[in-house]
């Protein structure tokens, strides 16, 4: 509705601004232009009107006429033997196009013919200014004059030169006198036609509406000013207010048949060699006159330059024919109106917007448009306001073009304040997570490292060691509650982030677990954990996010249940890992099971309330499931459980070994241990003694006090480096079998010191101590110079095995 | 947590380091508390880096586990989690009963 008031509104606007833009005179030129241009040249047709004869007094006529009748002006006694002969050989009318207003030699011989032929037309000429006139004048000009007994729009003149009394006498009742002015528009090309002419009160036909009503009763005529005709006896034509026609020009440039009026002469005289057959003049309408530049009178038409008398003839045929064009319509008008703004509806009902849709509606708009008017003036003659319906069609298209420019503006003026308020409300979200962040956590970092000072008292009684406890405890809690709503936070703020790394699944699960021990015990819930044997020892996750989840979905298990247990089952196929966490509390509704994921439901039942907890903690571990491209799902029900399913993608990290070795190094061990609460006993072994010389780089004082504890009972000789540039100084003097480097030192670190002692030429092993064995990290130890590397922590029978691949055994 | 002991048996070959490794540990303790207070982050990452490197080879994973998450804490400037962990070391360090056999 909105839309559509909106486009009515414009296209008002449209028709206003293009009916201003119509009264311009440019814009007139442009509307006559395009209608003869465009249009005509296309509707127009050849046609060659056979009925019609016209004679021309032409140049060689004159030249031929010499000798038997003199130079021009004739006398009249020519044109009564053309008059005699043209009626005996059948014409239908004989119109003349020359003045004969003054008296001349043979014009009672003239007018004899006129009479006997009584077909003939003579021409009078209008006149924009009034000479003396006499009654004899008035009295036959009334007698020429159509009768009007109704309002008939006319051209009118201050006078009109006759033709001799003599040749139409006032005592005439029917019509032989006709108008021959040629009225161009404004810009001086002829289009339309007056019908009638009126001067002093006195209205007379045009030459070629005479021509049509020769020698009969003067019609009776009556304008219609609703259908805009002008009736004449029982013909009609639509005609302008002004009761002018318009012509319809035929494409070729000579539709009638031309008789030079020489040979009409010669032929009315009997020369021999100039009989004209009787199919030429017969039942046809003769116009006589001529076309010389001295005689003749000329206009420019859309078609070019035309001489009167073919003007004349032209317009005979047009009311004959009835082919004048009817002026444009407001009716017709409309409708190309309504087809030019139809189709920019259709695309403002669509809303759509796109710049090239909207030019090539407004093409289509133009092209049906013009071609509407095409077709209207070919099949009906009807002509139309083109010029405004394009015209407004185009203003209407320029409007909407303007109307979505202000509309792009204003939404990007409201998408540059938006994003300003949501810039700053994220700034203030960051801030206000920072506030939080130290206001929150500070206190509880207080009471939480305080708390770890007193617990680490061995002599605490009892119960003041469950008072460290309890506050332990329920410091964890709040510092739960606190990471979540800041994690909430985040997430709001999209601020939330994965590290991806290697983490030991089964570890961070073993901890969490080992976490809950203490609370499922003192619940009688057995805490159960099953871990699938394909499980990779390392995955790819954010082990901190994943430690969150498994924490608040085991908190939530044993939080809710009474008795029975809580079961972890750990999976992992086609690189997902897969967390079922199973408990046998009271279970949740199907109409809950969607809900308790949503933050702070309100009015929840009591269900979804417990499970929802702070009502963040399920939210929180399913967008931080999404957030690792995974899911978090539960299945319950009521009385029987719950199990809550955590799937996310987690590659295994790319092994083979790590430290590949190159050809004679076997490959390095790595450390196996669970970790736990207790640790698997170790089972002394009996060392292997070696022999060599092995240097460490170590900046740990622990790290090299164990090693020597090693190498001792390995029987090696050993070198210690407290950092690469001294690992670097010892090996290049001492030159050690083998060198063991640490990658972070301080002076120079593993990475620096190997590439140095391969480029001073140390050729022997060296192996990087590193916890990191992935495999980008390998290849880069293997680019720098390292041999291999062993993965700390390191224990005695990895070492043991990695120094036997290089070093020689003792000989005992 | 709770009162009990944390029985550990290690390395015979390594009863006359062990007791020399854990006093590290207390310092440790005491070092990671100094430089919490003056929030200076990389010491407590150093000792985390350390002990995660050595406590397996002592015999003690879960002194590696816990050197592992302490340099990761220290490195992202976590207070909170650096006084988690370091309880849990100090729990742990309580609790422990070194068995070498």
């Amino acid at each position: 509705m909105k839309t559509g008031w909106r486009f009515f509104k414009v296209a008002c606007a449209a028709l206003l601004i293009t009916a201003a833009i119509s009264q311009t005179i440019i814009y007139k030129q442009m509307d006559l232009s395009l209608a003869e241009t465009i249009q005509r040249p296309l509707i127009a047709e050849e046609v060659y009107f056979s009925d019609t004869l016209v004679v021309d007094v032409d140049e060689e006529s004159m030249a031929r006429l010499v000798p038997e009748f003199g130079v021009w002006p004739y006398k009249r006694d020519i044109y009564a033997l053309v008059t005699d002969y043209l009626k005996e050989a059948g014409a239908k009318t004989i119109v003349y196009d020359i003045l004969f207003s003054e008296r001349r030699e043979g014009d009672e011989m003239f007018a004899r013919a006129i009479h006997r032929a009584g077909n003939v037309v003579l021409p009078g000429v209008a006149l924009p200014f009034a000479p003396k006139r006499d009654a004899a004048y008035h009295a036959q000009l009334a007698a020429l004059a159509w009768p009007v007994t109704s309002p008939v729009p006319a051209k009118h003149w201050d006078d009109m030169t006759l033709p001799r009394m003599e040749l139409v006498p006032a005592s005439a009742a029917t019509v032989q006198f006709g108008v021959i002015n040629l009225t161009p528009d404004m810009d001086g090309i002829l289009r339309r036609v007056p019908l009638l002419h009126e001067s002093y009160g006195k209205y007379l036909p045009n030459a070629a509406l005479a021509a049509l009503f020769a020698q009969q009763p003067y019609p009776a005529m009556k304008y219609l000013p609703d259908e805009q005709r002008l009736q004449v006896g029982q013909r009609s034509w639509p005609t302008t207010k002004h009761g002018e026609i318009i012509l319809q020009h035929p494409k070729n440039p000579d539709p009638f048949l031309v008789m030079p009026f020489y040979r009409l002469v010669f032929a009315a005289l009997g020369m021999p060699g100039y009989a004209i057959s009787r199919a030429e003049i017969e039942g046809k309408t003769i116009f006589i006159g001529s076309t010389t530049a001295s005689l003749g009178d000329y206009a420019a038409t859309p078609h070019g330059i035309k001489a009167g008398l073919h003007i004349m003839a032209l317009t005979y045929q047009n009311l004959a024919k009835n082919t004048v064009l009817h002026p444009p319509k407001l009716g017709w008008d409309l409708v190309l109106i309504l087809t030019g703004i139809a189709f920019l509806a259709f695309s403002a009902h669509r809303h759509l917007q796109s710049a090239i849709t909207l030019s090539l509606l407004a093409g289509a708009s133009i092209t049906a448009t013009y071609l509407s008017s095409l077709g209207l003036l070919a099949f009906l003659n009807q002509q139309s306001a083109l010029l405004f319906s394009i015209t407004n069609s185009f203003t209407l298209y320029l409007l909407m073009v303007l109307l979505r420019i202000k509309t792009l503006y204003d939404e990007k003026q409201k998408l540059y304040y938006e994003k300003m308020a949501a810039e700053q409300t994220s700034a203030f979200k960051s801030k206000f997570l920072a506030y939080i962040t130290h206001e929150l956590r500070t206190p509880l970092t207080a009471i939480m490292g305080f708390n770890s000072l007193v617990s680490e008292n061995k002599s605490l009684s009892p119960d003041e060691r469950n008072a460290t406890k309890t506050i332990e405890t329920n410091s964890d809690h709040l510092l739960r509650l606190v990471n979540n709503l800041l994690d909430q936070a985040k997430i709001e703020a999209g601020k939330m982030d994965l590290e991806v790394r290697a983490i030991a699944i089964r570890d961070t699960i073993n901890d969490v677990l080992a976490t809950f021990a203490r609370l499922a015990a003192s619940k009688n819930v057995e805490m159960k954990m099953q871990y699938d044997v394909c499980v990779p020892q390392a995955l790819m996750l954010d082990g901190f996010r994943v430690r969150q989840i498994i924490i608040n979905l085991v908190g939530n298990a044993l939080k809710f249940t009474e008795q029975g247990h809580v079961l972890v089952k750990v999976g992992w196929q086609g690189g997902w890992l897969e967390v079922s966490v199973e408990d046998t509390g009271p279970g949740i509704s199907s109409s809950a099971q969607e809900k308790i994921f949503s933050a702070f439901q309100q009015g929840a039942t009591p269900d979804i309330h417990a499970y929802s907890g702070t009502g963040l903690g399920l939210t929180i571990s399913r967008y931080l499931a999404q957030l690792m491209g995974g899911t978090l799902s539960v299945e319950s029900m009521l009385g029987r459980g719950s199990t809550f399913f955590l799937r996310i993608p987690a590659d295994a990290p790319e092994l083979p070994h790590p430290c590949a070795a190159p050809a004679g190094l076997t490959s390095l061990g790595t450390h196996e241990n669970p970790v736990g609460a207790a640790s698997a006993i170790p089972q002394p072994q009996a060392t292997e003694k070696l022999t060599g010389c092995v240097l460490l780089a170590d900046d740990s004082e622990d790290a090299r006090i164990l090693f020597k504890n090693f190498f001792d009972r390995m029987g090696l000789i050993s070198l210690f480096a407290t950092n690469g540039q001294a690992a670097v100084d010892i090996a290049l003097v001492e030159h050690p079998d083998i060198i063991l480097m640490d990658m972070e030192m301080p002076v120079m670190n593993g990475l620096e010191a190997v590439r140095l002692l391969r480029q001073r030429g140390y050729a022997k092993p060296i192996l990087a101590l590193t916890a990191h064995t992935h495999q980008a990290v390998s290849e880069a130890l293997l680019d720098a110079g390292f041999d291999g590397c062993l993965e700390k922590p390191i224990k005695q029978d990895a070492l043991q095995r990695a120094l036997a691949v290089i070093l020689q055994p003792a000989r005992h | 947590m709770d009162n009990a002991d944390i029985t550990v048996h290690i390395d015979p070959n390594l009863a006359g380091l062990v007791g020399g490794y854990l006093e590290n540990r207390r310092r440790d303790l005491v070092a990671i508390r100094a430089a919490l207070a003056q929030h200076n982050f990389e010491p407590i990452r150093l000792i985390g880096h350390n002990i995660k490197g050595t406590g397996g080879g002592y015999g003690f994973d879960f002194i590696s586990t816990i050197g592992d998450e302490l340099e990761q804490a220290a490195s992202r400037a976590d207070e909170t989690a650096i006084i988690q962990i370091t309880g849990k070391l100090a729990d742990y360090l309580g609790r422990l009963n070194v068995v070498a056999n």
